[in-house]
């Protein structure tokens, strides 16, 4: 028996795509690795974080440890069964959520959706009807639980979703994304419970891009790149793996690329990561890892600003976070990926 | 004892709960029920004109040369009856899972402990059973009207044979639902296999009319041999247990439609899963 609640080793998953060019052109087949090699160890009771940008293979790596996909290469175990040869016991000790909003049925209510997946994890009727009151309780949907589905706000739908997968009181939890699209009081509420379940000794398995998140709620992460595990390590390890310098983070409006290549020639500049929110405003935040006192480069970073007629909204001078762990080690910024498909 | 009561027990929960899904699903889009109450007699009616139009009035003479009954509207009233549910069964689980793909719900219940042939094999007991109602409800009147009396032995035997014709086509149904799972499309191979049942079958003529190769190819069609049972019990007042014969090849077929059946999906469920197919729609 293995003593961990989840294991992966070398765990990988290739996909392959066809690139599509016009009706009668054939296009080429690309094979992309989704997950590389991937190793690591979650502990039961503690709630371990697969941070990385879009397309990192976080949702990949949770869809094969979920038993939805058959890795390629490696091996997996999810409270001590193989996730291929043992696949039918994994499930059973998953509850699992992968879309906050998607996944239910529309013209079934909250609690019509949450007793047919009762069912399905074969509760018998009585002990369901239970388990789903006190799951509406926890979730705070009780008022709503008769509605129909499609009447629920995105919020709504993720909590029902959350509740879903608690359903079969499985020990593992994987949530992919659970507050995305979330507005900030539902995502502290999801947070809340999260917190929660881990108190009650869930061992849950979580994927975010959100820094925050992850800093604040994970035992210990992984961060992944391009389906590659980069670091794993507590958060503080994590953060103690970047040079102690300052960040300067920049929310701002008409940042132009012509600045930012600017600032990625000045000597007291280590990096630049921006993540622009709105193309058409050119409105979003800078991120700038500085190599000397922040201090010293503040009235020339300002003073660069104004130069490029760029409208400076708020400024703060920060130690490193996540974020800069993920820029050190990868050599790119976190948005970096999202940029590019916007721009494409 | 205990683990096979507790196994039964599990598969009927599933059971009830796509029963109360569709249930409630069909309630909340009730326009279906125009379609399966005036299907038959529309398509009955279209092949009574066809026919009318090729022979005109001696028609009726030339089918009951063929089809050994001038009952031509009985006789294509039970012929459609059978199509419509022959249709539904072949495309249901199919078409339900591409819907549950649609709804990004397919993951979700392939990630329960159900057992999956039974979970997506399911939605046929409410459609099926909502069928025969409809169906009968709709097809009663004409055959009371135009019918003797049915002993309830024969009509109990007659439901059997129904369901044991099935079995084969809910084969065929899960062939479908391993192509929708696995490429998406499963329009182009129902919609081949539903002009092949329906042209070879002998719906809506006696397949004596065909070439006598193709008589082989029908002969091996359950929808061929249920067709053929049930109308020489309603319109020829032939006692069922007299064509016990067809009946054991009807469950023999039965059989082999749904261990091919299961093996094909398995096989290909496995494949959807290696390709990350079951996300995609």
């Amino acid at each position: 028996m293995r003593s961990y609640a989840i294991e992966t080793k070398d765990l990988t998953k290739i996909f392959v795509t066809k690139e599509r060019k016009g009706i009668f052109k054939r296009g080429t087949k690309k094979r992309i690795v989704a997950v590389d090699h991937v190793n690591f160890k979650v502990c039961s009771g503690e709630i371990f974080g697969l941070l990385g940008p879009n397309g990192a293979g976080k949702t990949t790596t949770i869809k094969l440890l979920a038993t939805l996909l058959i890795p390629d290469d490696g091996e997996a175990w999810v409270n001590g069964y193989h996730i291929v040869q043992e696949a039918d016991k994994v499930r059973e000790s998953i509850g699992v959520s992968l879309y906050s909003d998607r996944g239910l049925y529309w013209k079934l209510t909250g609690r019509e959706n949450l007793r047919y997946f009762a069912y399905l994890y074969h509760l018998p009727p009585k002990v369901a009807e239970k388990r789903i009151e006190e799951l509406l309780e926890i979730v705070d949907l009780k008022g709503d639980a008769d509605k129909l589905v499609e009447e629920y706000s995105t919020g709504m739908k993720a909590k029902l979703n959350l509740a879903r997968a608690l359903l079969n009181d499985a020990p593992i939890l994987m949530l992919d994304e659970p507050t995305l699209g979330l507005d900030p009081h539902s995502a502290r509420k999801v947070r809340e419970l999260i917190m929660k379940l881990r108190g009650e000794g869930k061992t849950i398995l979580l994927t975010t891009h959100n820094m925050e998140e992850a800093d604040h709620l994970c035992d210990r992460i992984a961060i992944i790149n391009k389906g590659k595990i980069v670091a794993l390590g507590t958060p503080e390890e994590l953060k103690r793996m970047v040079k102690r310098q300052d960040i300067v983070v920049i929310e701002a409006i008409n940042i132009d690329k012509a600045l930012i290549e600017v600032l990625k020639g000045e000597d007291y500049v280590s990096y630049v990561s921006e993540n622009i929110k709105d193309p058409l405003s050119m409105s979003g935040t800078l991120r700038i890892g500085l190599n000397e006192n922040s201090r010293e480069a503040l009235p020339n970073l300002l003073a660069l600003m104004t130069k490029h007629k760029v409208k400076v909204q708020h400024i703060k001078v920060t130690g490193p976070s996540l974020e800069d762990v993920f820029i050190t080690l990868t050599k790119r910024g976190f948005y970096e990926e999202d940029q590019e498909s916007r721009a494409k | 004892m205990r683990r096979i009561k507790s196994l039964v027990l599990n598969n009927l929960l599933v059971i009830k709960a796509v029963f109360m899904r569709e249930i409630l699903y069909w309630v909340r889009y009730p326009l279906w029920f125009l379609t399966l109450i005036s299907f038959p007699y529309l398509i009955s009616g279209l092949f009574y004109s066809i026919g009318y139009a090729l022979s005109g009035e001696n028609a009726i003479k030339y089918f009951n040369q063929r089809a050994g009954t001038p009952n031509v509207f009985l006789y294509q009233l039970i012929g459609s009856a059978i199509f419509m549910i022959s249709i539904l069964i072949i495309e249901d689980v199919g078409q339900s899972i591409r819907a549950e793909q649609f709804r990004g719900t397919l993951e979700y219940n392939y990630l329960t402990a159900a057992n999956k042939i039974v979970l997506w094999g399911s939605v046929v007991i409410p459609h099926g059973l909502i069928s025969l109602t409809t169906l009968a409800g709709s097809i009663i009147p004409m055959l009371f009207m135009e019918i003797k009396p049915v002993d309830p032995l024969d009509l109990v035997l007659g439901v059997l044979v129904l369901f044991i014709g099935l079995m084969p086509l809910f084969g065929i149904g899960f062939v479908v639902a391993a192509l929708t799972m696995r490429f998406k499309e499963p329009w182009a191979v129902t919609n081949i296999i539903k002009a092949f049942i329906s042209a070879f079958s002998g719906f809506n003529y006696p397949i004596t009319i065909l070439p006598l190769w193709l008589q082989y190819v029908s002969n091996a069609l359950p929808t061929t041999v249920v067709t053929d049972i049930i109308r020489e019990a309603l319109l020829f007042n032939k006692r069922l247990y007299t064509m016990s014969y067809q009946i054991e090849l009807l469950a023999l077929m039965g059989l082999v439609y749904f261990a091919v059946a299961i093996t094909v999906y398995k096989r290909w469920e496995e494949e959807a899963r290696r390709r990350g197919e079951l996300s995609k729609y």
